[in-house]
């Protein structure tokens, strides 16, 4: 996905610029100058005029203190208020993503339209080939009428001089369960019950409009107040850069974390548990797993009856990872890193008092953007840290990063299990990359195993895994590379 | 033959704000100019600094500095160098 556009490095250039004030001390003093500082020389004026452009970065900033910014309603409170209450705050409950519906464009509903192109041919093949009758011609134009067209899309497909184009609703083109509301105006809104999190909205968006709401302050003003705190990295933030793994993990210490973990360590106790997980439901009758490490393909799992129960009871790596660090070090503040929104809400669901497995055990969950941001405010050059050894987990837990990962790291154990003599059921893995609209529908039709066979399906929401998640730095392509190196550098001994 | 000496930042404003999509596309980049470009990676230039991070990623060619630099910009001013001014008649 190409994420070289202006909406996403403004997201990058105000986090940047809330994490300076944090080092600097001056977040309150100074935060309301940001949507001035930031339109200042060499603005080009996106909306009517600039002051409407700082009312929107105003409301961009509301949602990176981690507050909702679906209505426009509390125009005239200074941002140096939110900001003093995001620094004291404690863990927000609220969904992790939210719209600023003054942002949105109101996109017209999705409609195929006749450009300037069409030739008002004698053939006509977009007319004759409606199965509504939607098409006419007047004034030598094909002309559709909204009415009646269904958008099919044959008149598009058609039409010999490609006169004809569909014009999409981005974010609900993108949205695989249908999350997406618009309302009376036009205006979009995030459905947060059917929503899985996945994040495709956000970037998808031109007008930067779907937000996720960030922890950033919280965690800067914990480590100011020079607490115990825990970088535990996913395998996929440890390959955003291109430098070694190590690299990162030093300048994270250098940024004021107390100790980096991988979550790869607990990666690896997770295949471990999923192996035997399935090897136990096959001998009750049940022969198909699904991995529960992705939290957008679990939220989505809850809504497909069919595959609901078949989702592993075992807690992600990230859930292990923090109850590792809890146990270490009780007082430690866990800070897990990734490329994802999703892991934000798995956070919260397994709040301390949630009752969930492992609950309390993460405490706050910064985006690999979010980190690169703290990062350029703390002027920490990756590639000038000496790397520090990494060595607590194998390159099957680091594997976890991208698709594959997991059913390799599964599979594997199981063939150990079946070495040590256990019972161990033939096993089918299917891969699942990327929760699209079209592999979600495939999903829902997926069939049990045939009779003594069982499956193990690896789903994860993002196309490649982890390492394409919506906030990394890097491009995925990128990603996967240096998440192979990551892989095999410095590893401790496999499994 | 004119050659281009392109350097671009890999420092951490500049990767983080945009360089690292360039980076990415760099192949892309080489294949297309060959022999005629000269490609350096620098730590960081320093360009950075003194409040404008906001104009990162930063690359030079030679010695020029691009500011918000895209794949496309960059190989606009690679073009532009390549071309050079006093013989105009370049490539």
């Amino acid at each position: 996905m190409a994420r070289e556009n202006n909406a996403v490095k403004l997201r990058r250039e105000l986090l940047f610029r809330i994490a300076r004030l944090m080092l600097e001390n001056r977040l309150e003093a100074d935060i309301d100058s940001i949507p001035f500082e930031t339109t200042r020389d060499g603005w080009e004026i996106i909306r009517c005029c600039i002051h409407h452009d700082r009312a929107l970065i105003r409301l961009r900033l509301l949602g990176m203190l981690g507050f909702s910014a679906e209505k426009m309603s509390d125009v005239e409170r200074p941002l140096r208020e939110y900001a003093a209450e995001a620094m004291k705050a404690g863990r927000q409950d609220t969904f992790p993503l939210t719209m600023i519906s003054e942002a949105c464009n109101s996109c017209a509903k999705t409609r195929y339209l006749v450009t300037d192109a069409c030739q008002g041919c004698f053939a006509r093949p977009c007319k004759t080939g409606c199965p509504r009758n939607a098409v006419s011609i007047k004034d030598d134009r094909s002309h559709i009428d909204p009415e009646r067209c269904i958008n099919c899309g044959l008149c598009e497909k058609a039409c010999p001089f490609h006169a004809i184009v569909k014009v999409p609703v981005p974010c609900e083109e993108t949205c695989p369960v249908g999350a997406i509301r618009k309302g009376d105006d036009g205006t979009a809104a995030i459905d947060e019950e059917k929503c899985i999190l996945c994040g495709r909205c956000v970037n998808a968006c031109p007008f930067g409009a779907p937000v996720e709401k960030s922890e950033l302050v919280r965690v800067m003003a914990t480590i100011r107040a020079k607490k115990r705190v825990t970088a535990i990295v996913a395998p996929a933030a440890m390959a955003q850069f291109p430098f070694s793994a190590g690299q990162f993990a030093a300048s994270l210490l250098r940024l004021g974390f107390t100790e980096v973990m991988e979550a790869a360590e607990a990666a690896d106790l997770v295949a471990v548990e999923e192996a035997k997980e399935l090897a136990e439901r096959f001998s009750k009758g049940d022969g198909f797993l699904a991995t529960s490490c992705c939290p957008s393909w679990t939220r989505a799992a809850r809504s497909i009856p069919s595959m609901a129960r078949h989702v592993s009871d075992t807690p992600s790596p990230m859930i292990v990872a923090g109850m590792l660090a809890k146990k270490r070090k009780p007082e430690s503040f866990t800070v897990f890193i990734g490329p994802c929104i999703a892991k934000k809400w798995e956070a919260r669901k397994s709040a301390a008092g949630s009752g969930a497995a492992g609950a309390g055990s993460i405490d706050a969950v910064l985006t690999s953007e979010e980190v690169g941001t703290m990062l350029i405010a703390a002027s920490i050059q990756v590639n000038e840290e000496k790397e520090i050894v990494l060595s607590g987990a194998s390159p099957m837990g680091r594997g976890f990063g991208a698709s594959g990962g997991v059913a390799a790291a599964v599979t594997r154990e199981l063939a150990k299990l079946a070495e040590e003599g256990s019972f161990v059921p033939d096993v089918e893995a299917v891969v699942v990359s990327g929760l699209t609209k079209e592999n979600l529908a495939s999903i829902k039709t997926m069939k049990p195993r045939p009779e003594g066979k069982a499956a193990l399906l690896e789903v994860m929401a993002c196309d490649g895994g982890c390492v394409n998640g919506p906030c990394s730095i890097a491009n995925a392509k990128s990603a996967k590379v240096f998440l192979e190196k990551y892989k095999f550098g410095g590893a401790g001994q496999a499994g | 033959m004119r050659k281009a000496k392109v350097t671009i930042c890999v420092g951490t404003a500049c990767y983080v704000l945009g360089g690292a999509e360039i980076l990415s596309q760099l192949e892309e980049l080489k294949a297309a100019f060959g022999d005629k470009v000269e490609w350096d990676g620098a730590p960081c230039l320093g360009l950075c600094k003194c409040g404008k991070e906001n104009k990162a990623p930063f690359a030079t060619v030679n010695g020029k500095v691009v500011e918000k630099a895209t794949l496309a910009a960059l190989k606009a001013s690679i073009q532009e160098a390549l071309a050079g001014k006093e013989n105009g008649q370049g490539k």
